[in-house]
């Protein structure tokens, strides 16, 4: 039932994350599942070209990310390398893969509030 | 899909770890890992983990240390069985755990994950304290609600004249032989639990 309760938190921090990233000007948003494109949420600011491929990940009573998490990012930095990857875990994340994040220069947001997500997009789109 | 399984060391000491490895599983850290997804992506380096087996079918990756977990990789040749994932990562994990008690390593806390998109499996060990757990838990209803509830129903049909005392007293003595069964039920269970659960080393996995 645990599992069941933290996925429906976390489907309820995608919905408003969706709506207030949808408050951004000049930005569509595309939700999973988009099959081309294997992430959870995609913000494309069109004008620009920019786009802001939002990774959300759960371990659930396992308490951290696996550090093999790296895998489907590290071939989503590299299938597109001018898209800007974000990574929202609503577990912990061990020193290990957050290093490796960094190397990839993945940005990683540890059970952030939904406007901590909102200012790291709209700190990617002005980069 | 790949999976991960970590147990805390009560004292964790690299070298004595890796020369347990190096012992039972021959330790064959640039092979194993030439064969892992890790060596696709580039990301990970050989350097990240200390030590490494591998199958024909499958193979796990040793992380260096971190804190006081001993963190397993598992990964299966068949990316598409869950099964057998399941399967592999159990058997593992009884080899690496038993190479600890025979080194005379003490560990606790054993937890696995499978990684599918969107969807994280956790395992856990059903030990005698979760086992017992869960049949009260089961049990709840039968134990404690059901013969509060025709207590009480006994209690207000008689109040309320719908009952007499006859016919509410025989319904209390079902409630009261019902409940005896539910308490006989879970105390074989319970002696079942002592006996049997514990000794099986392996993760029961749920979504």
């Amino acid at each position: 039932m645990a599992s069941t309760n933290t996925y429906d938190k976390e489907s309820l921090f995608v919905s408003q994350l969706m709506e207030q990233l949808g408050k951004l000007h000049g930005v569509e948003i595309r939700k999973a599942p988009v099959a081309d494109y294997g992430v959870d949420l995609l913000v494309v600011e069109p004008n620009s070209g920019k786009r802001i491929a939002i990774e959300c990940k759960s371990a659930g009573d396992y308490g951290e990310l696996p550090i093999s998490t790296i895998l489907p990012i590290a071939r989503l930095v590299k299938n597109d390398p001018n898209q800007q990857v974000i990574l929202v875990s609503f577990s912990s994340v061990s020193d290990l893969l957050s290093t490796k994040l960094k190397e990839l220069n993945v940005p990683s947001l540890t059970k952030p509030t939904v406007k901590q997500v909102v200012d790291q997009v709209q700190l990617a789109l002005s980069a | 899909m790949e999976g991960e399984f970590k147990v805390q060391l009560k004292t964790y000491d690299s070298e004595t770890v890796v020369k347990a490895f190096t012992e039972y599983f021959s330790n064959n850290l640039t092979t194993t890992f030439a064969k892992s997804a890790y060596q696709y992506t580039g990301i990970m380096k050989q350097s990240d983990f200390c030590a490494g087996y591998h199958t024909r079918d499958s193979l796990f990756l040793v992380y260096n240390r971190e804190g006081t977990f001993l963190k397993v990789y598992v990964e299966t040749l068949n990316q598409q069985d869950l099964n057998n994932l399941k399967n592999t990562l159990n058997e593992y994990f009884k080899n690496i755990t038993e190479m600890l008690d025979r080194k005379r390593i003490k560990w606790s806390k054993p937890q696995a994950t499978i990684r599918l998109e969107n969807c994280p499996l956790t395992g856990f060990v059903k030990t005698k304290k979760l086992y017992l757990k869960g049949i009260i838990e089961d049990q709840r209803e039968k134990l404690f609600i059901v013969p509060i509830g025709s207590v009480l129903a006994s209690f207000l049909a008689i109040h309320w004249n719908i009952l007499d005392k006859d016919e509410a007293s025989k319904d209390l003595k079902k409630a009261v032989i019902s409940t005896l069964e539910a308490y006989i039920g879970l105390l074989i269970l319970l002696l079942i639990g002592l006996i049997f659960v514990g000794n099986k080393r392996e993760f029961t996995f749920k979504i």
